[in-house]
């Protein structure tokens, strides 16, 4: 086995749950999940790569699971639309409001454009500031500013006021919009 | 009293942990061998589509025009309402290919959502050691309607034969979500035996066979065609290597219609070969990357560069020398604004930029006879330029990279495609990146270059 399938094997075994959760924060269902970690694997790993370790490689994959996730959003879409048409609702344990919230949360980022919710995923979840975002996803800093401009209004209205993410959103919304 | 959505999403991470499959790993490894095989022989996920279409022209040399669609409009076909749809995948009871005696297409499953397909190709992936890798989405391949053909990628059976039996089809719009079944496989179609070649790489073995029959296809409405559109087929294969038989999908998509270009594309003059001296950064400049012509969506219209199958090999722990530089294969362009902007590539230019700038070698001339697909839609062979229909595009074109191989002389250094690489005296104090730009004219007649970078060892410039 060569130096890249050792790696590969090791960083699935050792965080292939954590990917394919990571992964479901921006697909919102489980076989989208899975099949879009496999997709980054095969993307970063379908090369030879040289003194590639584990963590290393678990970055690539991260990146991967974004790029390839929002370049492939309407494929996405195209499953999360009709996965609920023939299979039931996923199921969320825990209390009654947990699940509301949950629920809410998911219907929330369910109705974001794939941009939309990569880059939310990546501020909110991963506390990347706009720029690394904007290196992940190789966009204009600019257009990451106007997706989570859109995200944000979109979200709250569903999930009213939203806190600020780890870092300040000053550098997200306009003065307008933020004033209002 | 404010929204928490950090802590929402770490909550729904930690859910999903808690919910997630493990991943399997020995079909992922299989996956990846078989994505550096493709690529180091050629089949790209572009490439491999170019394969397909000769394989086409074999089928039409040996069969003659393809099977003729089969209608049937005195079968009724009202198509089912979503409601009626069975909630089960419908092909789990197809068991058998179609025989030529009283065979007819199965109207029944026209209206359905084309989604229980899709869903019906799980159990059937990584079970065994025949796999449709490239069925699902990346290599299948159609030709004119109404026949298709598809390219499979098998497993650890290299020079074997492969029997390929057509089980069904469907053919459904695409567009926002899956849509409703509008055609069905239209006539039986006879086992095919299909040599399987093998290739081998990075301790790494797989077989690829190249499926090469066509699958007829029958209207719903029993009309001779589908309205012009962009459709979705997945077809159903039984695939039987020895004693190992396995069902497998794939899956393409094809625009059915008229020339999808707003205007007639006017002719450009495009010299067939183009001199870059004096637009690519000479050997032993200082190339600064522009960020506003630097690739990776830095403008609208957005767009991507991508070669496929391209290789660049370093050894362990250091910068140099490089050993192996391969580059060759297809781009993928997606661009996104209404009106769509139009363009053309035409110049190619490879150059290795050390990291303070300098490069060390690059393209001279170049002459690269491209060729640009949107699945079906064939860019004009006179390169022009023209407007696109559609407010979001994806191109991808492939073409072989043949460049002049040597750049820098002056620094005594020199590239080839596809030969060992090794310059010899790179400065291991400093990193090299590989730049691979094409030459866009746009529809205002200016020209842009767009470039995109590589380099192993930066973990900004890959994946």
């Amino acid at each position: 086995m060569s130096h890249t399938d050792e790696v590969l094997v090791e960083l699935a075994r050792e965080r292939g749950r954590d990917l394919v959760a990571y992964a479901y924060l921006f697909t919102g269902d489980h076989a989208s999940a899975q099949d879009l970690v496999q997709d980054a694997f095969v993307k970063v790993f379908g090369r030879l790569r040289a003194g590639f370790t584990p963590d290393t490689a678990e970055a690539y994959v991260r990146r991967a699971i974004a790029t390839l996730y929002v370049d492939g959003f309407r494929r996405q879409r195209r499953w999360a639309e009709r996965k609920h048409l023939v299979a039931g609702a996923e199921q969320v344990p825990g209390s009654a409001a947990e699940v509301v919230d949950r629920v809410t949360v998911h219907r929330a980022l369910a109705g974001l454009s794939g941009q939309e919710r990569a880059c939310v995923v990546l501020r909110f979840y991963r506390d990347l500031t706009v720029p690394e975002i904007a290196a992940e996803l190789r966009l204009a800093e600019g257009t990451v500013k106007r997706y989570l401009s859109n995200a944000m209004h979109k979200l709250e209205g569903l999930l009213g006021p939203i806190a600020p993410a780890a870092h300040d959103v000053v550098d997200v919304l306009p003065p307008a919009e933020k004033q209002g | 009293m404010e929204f928490d959505l950090d802590e929402a999403l770490a909550a729904m991470h930690r859910q999903a942990r808690d919910g997630a499959d493990a991943l399997p790993v020995e079909a992922v490894v299989r996956r990846a061998r078989r994505h550096r095989i493709a690529k180091r022989s050629g089949y790209g996920a572009v490439g491999m589509g170019a394969a397909v279409a000769l394989a086409l022209g074999a089928v039409s040399l040996a069969q003659g025009t393809p099977a003729p669609v089969a209608t049937s409009p005195e079968v009724a076909t009202t198509p089912p309402s979503p409601s009626e749809t069975p909630a089960s995948a419908p092909t789990a009871d197809v068991t058998q290919a179609p025989g030529a005696v009283g065979w007819s297409p199965n109207l029944s499953r026209c209206g359905m959502p084309g989604q229980t397909w899709v869903e019906a190709r799980d159990g059937s992936d990584g079970q065994v050691s025949v796999i449709n890798y490239w069925g699902w989405d990346e290599a299948t391949s159609t030709d004119e309607w109404p026949t298709r053909s598809d390219a499979i990628w098998v497993d650890d059976h290299g020079g074997t034969t492969m029997t390929v039996e057509v089980l069904d089809a469907v053919v459904m719009p695409d567009g926002e979500g899956w849509g409703d079944v509008v055609a069905v496989l239209g006539g039986p179609v006879d086992p095919v035996d299909v040599d399987v070649t093998s290739g081998s790489e990075g301790g790494g073995t797989g077989s690829t066979g190249l499926i090469d029959l066509a699958v007829p296809l029958a209207t719903c409405d029993g009309g001779s065609t589908l309205p012009d559109g962009t459709y979705t087929t997945i077809t159903r294969y039984h695939l039987t290597v020895g004693a190992t038989s396995v069902l497998v999908y794939g899956q393409s998509t094809q625009y059915l219609g008229a020339s999808p270009w707003v205007n007639e594309p006017a002719p450009i003059d495009v010299p067939a070969s183009v001199d870059l001296s004096a637009e690519v950064p000479a050997c032993g400049s200082r190339y600064q990357l522009d960020e506003v012509h630097y690739v990776e969506g830095e403008s609208e219209p957005l767009w991507f560069l991508e070669p496929l199958g391209h290789h660049l090999y370093a050894p362990d722990g250091g910068v140099g020398p490089w050993v192996d530089t391969i580059v060759y294969g297809g781009f993928s362009w997606t661009w996104s604004g209404s009106p769509a902007q139009a363009g053309y590539t035409d110049p190619v230019a490879v150059l290795v930029r050390r990291s303070d700038g300098l490069v060390v070698a690059r393209t001279d001339l170049q002459s690269v006879a491209q060729h640009w697909a949107y699945d079906q839609l064939q860019v004009p062979p006179d390169r022009s330029t023209a407007a696109y229909p559609w407010p979001e595009v994806t191109l991808m074109g492939q073409f072989n990279l043949e460049w002049t191989p040597v750049g820098c002389a002056d620094l005594g250094q020199g590239i080839e495609a596809g030969v060992p690489f090794d310059p010899g005296n790179w400065d291991d104090d400093l990193g090299y990146t590989l730049h691979v730009g094409q030459r866009l004219l746009m529809d205002d007649g200016t020209t842009r270059w767009f470039w995109w970078s590589d380099n192993p060892n930066d973990p900004q410039s890959a994946p």
